[in-house]
């Protein structure tokens, strides 16, 4: 029998072969972001708005940006397996569906990161903060709070999914209006869970904009930000996966 | 494989008791009685929508019955007591296989095998020591190997090829591979293991429940086609 990390490894493996072989598919969510950064860059490059407002409104469509583009792809990710029989297959093999999710929810993570990645110019081309050059600690703070937030992120969209996969399995009770309010309990299942993260974002990306603040002060909203998304990925997994486990179709 | 000896008759593998599921708000049945033995074939019959997938799903515990009980007998299917109510027991292969369209025939087949068979829960142990329960029908050969395995069902050209890049007919013939592929177990719960498949295909499925049935599984299928095989029937109409 394989230990609970050779599991974790062949799903992981899994995972990132479909990521592969759907390359088109997954970056899908890098052009979404693109389009939205570049409209929002333009639109706000010709409003004229208090410095308060100015200094904290990229931040803030950054990280809304960065939380719908999380959902987008989150959406994908039990889109082929709840079409077949993959779900009740691993729910028959007995394995833990933790493990599964746990996998899910990294590979999501791999590709917020690759977006991150490739999205990187275009941040500082479409939000230079404070029209000044962007210091090294402002980069490291910066690329830290997005890694350790799209994290957190990906832990709450990929529960979301879990859960809405559970509720649309009841086919019947959609077809009869039961399943219409799926999404929006997916909705308020997600946002108040993913308003303290979004929260410890913007706290660092006001602790970048304002030249007074000390590092000790982008320090600690990150850590807020890790904390947050550390008990994400240790709760989400277990919740998710003991939600899928008890779903059933009655 | 020697055919197993069949159980003791009065002691059925698979008792129902006054069974009852809905779909929705729709009441499917009610009172469904039945029992079944180890070593039995049997074809569930029923008109498009009657309820035969959600009887195969709470067979296999992954849908909870309106009223009533399923019980399997422990001695008889040879499991450890205890093993039965968290479903160990049961193998259903959907209509729809757990088969990624993005992964190739090979990839999908060796995903499946290696989780299952990491599982702890397993009946493929010869030595019949499982909790001294009487070990009835585990197979006493290894698995088959994947590659004879796909030759058996006329898949060697097809190992590399993506599953979404299949026939009908294919897929099926590679979902059904995962019942000799993955570890033993008691029952196999088919929903229509014939769909799409050729005259050849039908021959090598019949074969391999016959094999099946012979080592002493019990085997309920779902078909709108009658198969070349001797199973008692269930009509669920």
């Amino acid at each position: 029998m394989r230990g609970l990390g050779g599991q974790l490894w062949m799903h992981l493996g899994r995972e990132g072969r479909l990521m592969r072989r759907r390359l088109a598919d997954s970056l899908l969510p890098t052009a979404f972001w693109w389009l939205l950064l570049g409209l929002q860059a333009f639109l706000l490059s010709g409003w004229d708005m208090p410095s308060s407002i100015a200094a904290l409104l990229p931040g803030l469509l950054l990280w809304g940006n960065l939380l719908l583009t999380t959902l987008l792809a989150g959406d994908r990710l039990w889109r082929v397996d709840s079409a077949n029989d993959s779900l009740n297959f691993w729910r028959q093999s007995g394995c833990r569906l933790s493990l599964l999710l746990l996998a899910k929810l990294l590979a999501l993570w791999g590709l917020l990161l690759i977006n991150l990645l490739l999205l990187s110019p275009l941040l500082l081309l479409a939000f230079p903060i404070g029209h000044q050059p962007l210091g090294l600690m402002a980069v490291m703070g910066l690329a830290a709070s997005l890694m350790i937030g799209s994290l957190g992120l990906a832990a709450l969209c990929s529960m979301v999914s879990a859960l809405l996969l559970g509720l649309e399995q009841d086919g019947a009770g959609a077809a009869e209006g039961g399943g219409g309010g799926a999404g929006l309990l997916g909705l308020l299942v997600l946002l108040p869970l993913a308003v303290p993260l979004l929260v410890g974002g913007l706290a660092v990306w006001a602790t970048l904009t304002d030249t007074s603040n000390s590092p000790a002060a982008m320090l600690q909203s990150l850590a807020w930000q890790l904390a947050l998304s550390v008990l994400y990925l240790v709760v989400v997994p277990l919740v998710g996966g003991q939600w899928l486990t008890l779903t059933d179709d009655s | 494989m020697p055919p197993q000896s069949p159980p003791c008759e009065n002691h059925p593998a698979l008792t129902i008791e006054g069974l009852a599921a809905r779909r929705g708000q729709r009441l499917l049945w009610q009172g469904i009685k039945a029992h079944w033995q180890a070593g039995q074939a049997v074809w569930l019959r029923g008109a498009n929508g009657v309820g035969k997938t959600t009887m195969l799903e709470i067979l296999a515990g992954l849908r909870q019955p309106l009223t009533g009980n399923v019980a399997w007998s422990t001695s008889q299917l040879g499991i450890a007591e205890g093993d039965a109510a968290i479903n160990p027991t049961t193998l259903l292969l959907g209509h729809r296989h757990p088969l990624h369209p993005h992964l190739t025939v090979v990839e999908n087949l060796r995903y499946w095998q290696r989780l299952w068979c990491s599982q702890k829960k397993s009946f493929g142990n010869p030595s019949g020591q499982q909790s001294g329960q009487q070990q009835l029908s585990p197979p006493p050969s290894p698995p088959p190997k994947l590659d004879e395995l796909l030759a058996s069902w006329q898949l060697q050209a097809a190992a590399t090829q993506l599953v979404g890049t299949l026939s009908a007919g294919q897929r099926q013939r590679v979902g059904l591979c995962l019942l000799s592929l993955l570890p033993w177990r008691p029952v196999w719960l088919l929903d229509e293991p014939a769909t799409a498949l050729d005259q050849t295909g039908v021959g090598r499925l019949v074969q391999c429940l016959q094999d099946y049935v012979a080592a002493g599984g019990l085997c309920l299928f779902t078909s709108h086609q009658p198969l070349p095989i001797k199973a008692a029937i269930w009509d669920l109409s």
